[in-house]
């Protein structure tokens, strides 16, 4: 074995090689963990802050207001077979059952129902990037969190919650937003969505009015998307924005909690009332895709009467 | 030359690290608006995508409106009808004016409404005016009549609407001007409309309003029309009411989405000091349809 | 000239190490295929070894409800291990089926368990000699108890075990008090109807007392219902779906989380297809006529099936039974 001829000097420039290598490593590794933590300022998108009002003029009026749905009224909704036995069934005294006087809205009712709209945003304190976009609460609904951070969605196993879960993300200006992971609700309040229903909303603002606009998707009660809108006016006034909806008790409405309001077949006594009071035959106020389209006109014409006036029927303001 | 095999090692490790590393620091720093894409539609990303689609502010000629679009609206598009459907979808009742917002004039007038008047007098086509023609069920026909006029035509009531862009828009400019000189003979059922690519920011500027940082950019543009001369009309096919003083306001917003449907939707806003309190303001969906095939073409009517 | 390349590689070994260790993603997957949510704090659901298995972990040790099926068993000790090195103290299985206590004999087999405790019926059912329910005596619970309601006290919290008779005539439903944790068992199924097993005892009306007691023992938020979530801008703390709290969490035998709404609208399924076929029962329809009308469309495509081992015809024709022998009591 030779001995080492250069008297120890290649081992040190092996020390300092490796030495100097190591100390790279941890330079480079110790900068990346501080850029992790340091987040790229973001573009914050179209300002959609404040309390938005709505003119009532889409649907609505309200509950019980003149333009509102019967409570069998289904027209120009996308649903199948599965979900016109459920609302063959459905008998809208069920709200009152104590169980589910608290159980608020879906985000696929509000916000495009009736009610104002508060928007505001919430940002990291420390590096300014938004976390999220909060619709505020409303009587019955619940405040709606747009996670805008790049969240995951929870898993499959994860509960729901009346409101979901929803992220957002900015396309050309448009706030696009994706909620999963709601409860069983209601369309327009009176057709149903599964759980397994997502909801799209796109918050376009032009001047000061914002345009939302909402696609359905559910496996289970829709052969298509379904399309739902609501036009907003921003207002001056701040007075009445809601960030939370009031507390919500329960008391007894008249039916006792376990006692499970439905009708049984051919029993549903609102099944023709859209017929006697606006001549829309029933197998149209039934629902399903093709009620959506222009081309459905020439069934109608052929089945529906159109009333000389307006009915005056009852709702829960009065006439009709 | 001792060290400088040391300096060199580490000087090139480092570089290796940092190339490795780049993908890592990218997914952590990426801002959240991982949508932000391509101009939205039906792929039309060369027409004017991205900034400048007008040019240097002023500076160079302002492109056609035709190439600055920021989205393909043109082809054929179906309405599809999920709200007010009674309303829409079949004619209402006399007296069903719920949800717009009449003054009294116009309830009077609306009241009033007689279908058989307008047939003596020809005017089966008030229902089909500007004000209410996108509300209503019907399909639509779009296309570029030549590079700063679109086309609209639509089969309920055979309706045209022609929209004008107001110059060659340069890239920044907002609300086009509307004005309602023109004399009451010249007046249509689809009056005069001047169309122009708006942004939803403060042009030329860093951000502000929200905006945190980034100037306006052609993708992110919607189509702005603004309509008057129109000729009476009305709103709904029960005679509700608007007249000739209205201005008809519309924003389309025209998009993909992830499931490949392309959708337009048309905010439509009303203002008539003769017949409304307060601005009337409606939503129309609409899909885009393959082809042509489910044109179906049908004449005014008072009753239908 | 070794030794340069000796130190080049050794420096180039360490970066990588480094960087991977930076890029490593935390997953929540067992192994095979088990799936572990994290319910609360000290409370998780282990799920994909047969019915879902609740696992309470604190200073006196583990308490499960349920095991799994055989098969599992030893993936499932392995993911406890991963939890905690607390030992397995007390095992509550909810029924007599395979996927419920068919691990009892791994997970039960520790000198630190207490019992593995279950209603009496479920031991009856397991040592039915020569009966389609039994099984070897390995899975049979060493504690067996008959009253409607017992009780232990473990990890600082009462643990009340409820009978119930719906999916068959020994259920268990395991509430954790203060941990508002129920573990229902096949009383309760997110991915199908409610198997009604008649043969061991099931029966609609049980099925339907139990799913009332779940909804009994779940509370929702409220009356703060529509309040923001405080501190939407900060860190979200780890685990324990920060992202969405409120309420009691229910754990079926398969499927999501529920909560008391959940419950709610599962229980309001359940008895409108119930009274719907008794309905056409009363107007004197057959079964096969009874199945032609479709009792349970509303909400086939949500929990129904045309093949597999619980059909919707299967769960049509357990309620007819089922009404069938109430009728003739």
């Amino acid at each position: 074995m030779r001995a080492n001829p250069d008297g120890g000097k290649t081992m040190r420039r092996v020390a300092f090689t490796v030495g100097a290598v190591l100390i790279s490593g941890v330079v480079t590794f110790t900068q990346n963990q501080i850029n992790a933590g340091r987040a790229v300022p973001q573009d914050r998108g179209v300002d959609l802050t404040g309390n938005w009002n709505s003119g009532q003029w889409t649907e609505g009026g309200g509950p019980g207001g003149p333009n509102d749905r019967r409570p069998y009224d289904f027209l120009g909704m996308p649903l199948n077979e599965a979900a016109k036995a459920w609302a063959l069934s459905h008998d809208e005294s069920r709200l009152s059952e104590p169980e589910r006087q608290c159980a608020y809205y879906t985000p696929v009712y509000h916000p495009f129902g009736f009610g104002g709209l508060n928007m505001w945003r919430e940002d990291e304190y420390q590096t300014g990037s938004v976390v999220a976009w909060v619709i505020g609460g409303f009587q019955d609904f619940k405040p709606q969190v747009i996670w805008m951070d790049g969240r995951p969605h929870p898993g499959p196993l994860e509960p729901h919650r009346i409101e979901g879960f929803t992220t957002g993300v900015w396309e050309n200006d448009v706030l696009v937003t994706t909620t999963t992971h709601m409860t069983q609700g209601m369309l327009h309040r009176r057709g149903p969505h599964s759980d397994r229903a997502t909801l799209t909303m796109r918050f376009s603002r032009h001047d000061n009015i914002l345009s939302l606009t909402g696609r359905v998707d559910d496996p289970v009660y829709l052969t298509e998307p379904m399309y739902v809108s609501k036009e907003w006016r921003l207002g001056n006034n701040m007075a009445g924005a809601n960030r939370a909806a009031p507390p919500c008790t329960v008391t007894y409405e008249g039916v006792p909690t376990g006692d499970v309001k439905h009708y049984l077949p051919g029993q549903n006594p609102n099944v023709d009332e859209m017929t006697k009071m606006w001549g829309i035959p029933v197998e149209t106020v039934m629902g399903g895709a093709e009620t959506m389209y222009p081309e459905y006109r020439k069934k109608l014409k052929q089945t529906y009467k159109r009333p000389e006036v307006r009915p005056v029927g009852r709702t829960r303001q009065g006439n009709v | 030359m001792k060290y400088f095999h040391i300096l060199g090692s580490a000087v090139g490790l480092a570089a290796i690290l940092f190339v490795m590393q780049s993908p890592v620091r990218g997914q952590q720093g990426q801002p959240a608006q991982q949508g932000q894409a391509a101009p939205q539609g039906l792929g039309g990303g060369g027409r004017g995508a991205g900034r400048g689609g007008g040019g240097g502010r002023g500076n160079q000629p302002p492109q056609p409106a035709r190439a600055s679009a920021p989205y393909d609206m043109t082809g054929n598009w179906v309405s599809v009808i999920t709200n007010n459907w009674r309303n829409r979808m079949v004619p209402p009742p006399r007296g069903g004016n719920a949800d717009i917002p009449l003054n009294n004039n116009g309830t009077q007038v609306a009241d009033a409404w007689d279908p058989a008047k307008d047939e003596a007098a020809g005017q089966e086509c008030k229902y089909y005016g500007a004000a209410s023609l996108m509300f209503q069920p019907t399909r639509l026909r779009i296309s570029w009549q030549d590079d700063n006029t679109l086309r609209m035509d639509t089969d309920a009531g055979t309706q045209t609407r022609i929209f004008r862009f107001a110059n060659a828009t340069p890239a920044g400019a907002t609300t086009a001007t509307a004005t309602s000189t023109a004399a009451a003979g010249s007046r249509t059922w689809q009056g005069d409309s001047t169309a122009v690519w708006e942004s939803r920011r403060p042009a030329a500027r860093g951000g502000g309003g929200g905006g945190g940082g980034a100037a306006a950019n052609n993708a992110a543009r919607y189509l702005k029309v603004t309509t008057t001369n129109m000729r009476p009309g009305y709103l709904r096919k029960n005679g509700v009411p608007y007249g000739e003083r209205a201005v008809l306001t519309e924003y389309y917003d025209v998009f993909r989405e992830p499931d490949g449907t392309n959708m337009m939707i048309v905010t439509i806003a009303v203002d008539d000091p003769e017949y409304l309190n307060q601005q009337y303001v409606v939503i129309a969906h609409f899909k885009k349809e393959a082809d042509g095939s489910k044109w179906d073409p049908s004449p005014c009517s008072a009753r239908w | 000239m070794m030794a340069r390349i000796a130190a080049w590689t050794i420096g180039i070994s360490l970066c990588v190490m480094v960087l991977h260790s930076t890029g490593r993603a935390q997953g929540q997957q067992g192994g095979a295929n088990l799936e572990v949510v994290q319910v609360r704090p000290n409370f998780y659901m282990i799920a994909g070894a047969g019915a879902h298995i609740g696992v309470s972990i604190g200073p006196d040790g583990v308490v499960l409800v349920n095991t799994g099926t055989r098969e599992a068993a030893t993936a499932v000790l392995a993911q406890i291990r991963k939890l905690t090195t607390q030992p397995i103290r007390y095992i509550i299985d909810t029924s007599a089926d395979a996927d419920v206590l068919g691990g009892n004999a791994t997970l039960g087999n520790f000198p630190s368990v207490v019992n593995v405790a279950a209603n009496e019926n479920v031991q009856l059912a397991a040592s039915r000699s020569g009966s389609p329910t039994a099984l070897p005596p390995e899975l049979w619970p060493s504690e067996t108890f008959f009253e409607s309601r017992r009780y232990v006290y473990f990890n600082d919290e009462g643990i009340e075990i409820f009978h119930a008779t719906g999916h068959s005539d020994g259920d268990s439903i395991v509430f954790f008090r203060r941990s508002d944790v129920v573990v229902a068992g096949h009383v309760l199924d997110d991915t199908r109807f409610p198997v009604i097993d008649l043969a061991r005892g099931g029966s609609i009306q049980g099925e339907i007392a139990a799913l009332n007691k779940l909804i009994e023992l779940a509370i929702p938020p409220g009356p703060l219902v529509g309040t923001p979530p405080v501190g939407i801008a900060l860190p979200t703390p780890p685990g324990v779906l920060s992202s969405m709290p409120g309420g009691t969490e229910v754990i079926p035998a398969r499927g999501r989380v529920y909560r008391q709404l959940d419950l709610v609208e599962y229980r309001d399924m359940v008895v409108i297809i119930r009274d719907t076929i008794k309905f056409y029962m009363d107007k004197g329809m057959t079964l096969d006529q009874v199945q032609a009308a479709a009792p349970a469309k509303a909400w086939e495509g949500r929990f129904g099936a045309t093949s597999g081992p619980w059909t919707t015809k299967q769960f049509v024709e357990a309620v007819y039974k089922s009404l069938m022998n109430e009728k003739s009591k």
